[in-house]
């Protein structure tokens, strides 16, 4: 199974039988807070959701991955990048680097490590041209993990009735930032 | 010196402005990442300011700095400025600072705008070049938003209240700017 491995993280493809942690995850009312308040109420719609990233793993190449912390084991969310194939903000066929986390590692800094991480797979292994990443323009702690990781804010959208900011980052801007002097 | 845009005009400083650039200089935010510091005493500004207008009467002119000012309001609402580089590199730097009660409302863009026109088109320059701390998120937008490009990643270049600090060094073209109007 492919892996990435960042300091305190391990990234991988998620699995069928990481449905009941996926649930537990998306049925937490904080984690949807920014998400248009619609927590999942039953095990099968993430079995679904699972399914589909699993194919979007054939179809695009590419797709959410589940997220373990190296010291616990645990499952902390799910990380990467996202081939976007219905318009959003006017945009649609490209790449969109995010993350979800179940609230107990919430300020550790990983939405931010994920980030990197990704940023760098999408621009090194996959090497694409830019990379968008939104958040609900109040998630203050999704927006600076964005920034933090490169990103700059561009402009703002509708989503669903809810205001978001849509950042993004090219290749160039991450090839500096990455440089090693 | 003076630029007008849509709802800035630029003025080169004067004696008059003493004031306010001591206000807008002492604010502990407009200080967060510069490495001016916060004057200790209005003495400071006065010799700052005066050496501007000094600045003003060299010739040739190589360093310009002008208050930015509400064209309906008549109120200060920061400072910027252009400084040439060597006449054969036809190259300068740009920068700005804003009173934070004008923060958020594009003012620091219309400006940089303003700053970019006159070094293209009025002073036939070939590259502009800005800088910013590495964590001065607001700036950085600034500049991606008026076209810079990021070239560098300057380590522990700025002296900011007793640390080094990081800087982000940008750039645009007169190719890169020509073809924005389009």
């Amino acid at each position: 199974m492919k892996i990435i491995e960042t300091e305190r993280l391990i990234l991988r493809e998620f699995l069928p039988s990481d449905d009941i942690d996926f649930f537990r995850m998306d049925a937490d009312s904080r984690v949807h807070r920014y998400l248009g308040n619609t927590p999942t109420t039953s095990i099968e719609q993430s079995r679904e959701i699972i399914a589909n990233i699993r194919q979007q793993y054939v179809t695009n190449g590419i797709g959410r991955w589940a997220t373990i912390e190296k010291s616990s084991g645990q499952f902390i969310g799910w990380s990467g990048l996202k081939f976007i194939t219905e318009e959003e903000n006017n945009h649609v066929h490209y790449y969109d680097v995010g993350y979800r986390l179940v609230p107990a590692y919430w300020g550790k800094g990983y939405a931010t490590e994920t980030c990197k991480a990704w940023l760098e797979h999408g621009f090194t292994t996959m090497d694409l041209k830019e990379i968008i990443g939104c958040a609900h323009e109040e998630n203050i702690a999704s927006r600076r993990a964005l920034e933090k990781s490169g990103l700059t804010f561009v402009e703002k959208f509708i989503w669903k009735d809810i205001t978001c900011d849509w950042l993004k980052i090219t290749r160039e801007k991450w090839e500096v930032l990455n440089r090693k002097v | 010196m003076e630029i007008s845009t849509l709802r800035l005009l630029l003025k080169e400083v004067s004696s008059d402005d003493i004031s306010f650039i001591h206000t807008l200089n002492s604010l502990p935010e407009v200080d967060q990442y510069n490495t001016l510091g916060i004057p200790e005493n209005i003495e400071v500004t006065n010799t700052l300011v005066s050496e501007i207008i000094v600045a003003q009467t060299v010739i040739p002119r190589v360093r310009y700095v002008f208050v930015i000012v509400d064209q309906i309001s008549n109120d200060c609402m920061g400072v910027c400025g252009l400084v040439m580089g060597k006449p054969n590199y036809r190259n300068a730097e740009i920068w700005y600072k804003l009173h934070p009660n004008y923060w958020g409302k594009g003012f620091a863009s219309e400006a940089v705008q303003a700053l970019l026109d006159v070094g293209f088109n009025t002073f036939q320059l070939h590259r502009i070049e800005a800088g910013c701390a590495t964590e001065n998120i607001a700036s950085i937008r600034v500049l991606e938003k008026s076209g810079f490009i990021l070239e560098a990643h300057t380590r522990k270049l700025l002296p900011i209240r007793g640390e080094w600090v990081d800087n982000f060094g940008y750039s645009i073209l007169e190719e890169e700017f020509a073809a924005r109007l389009k």
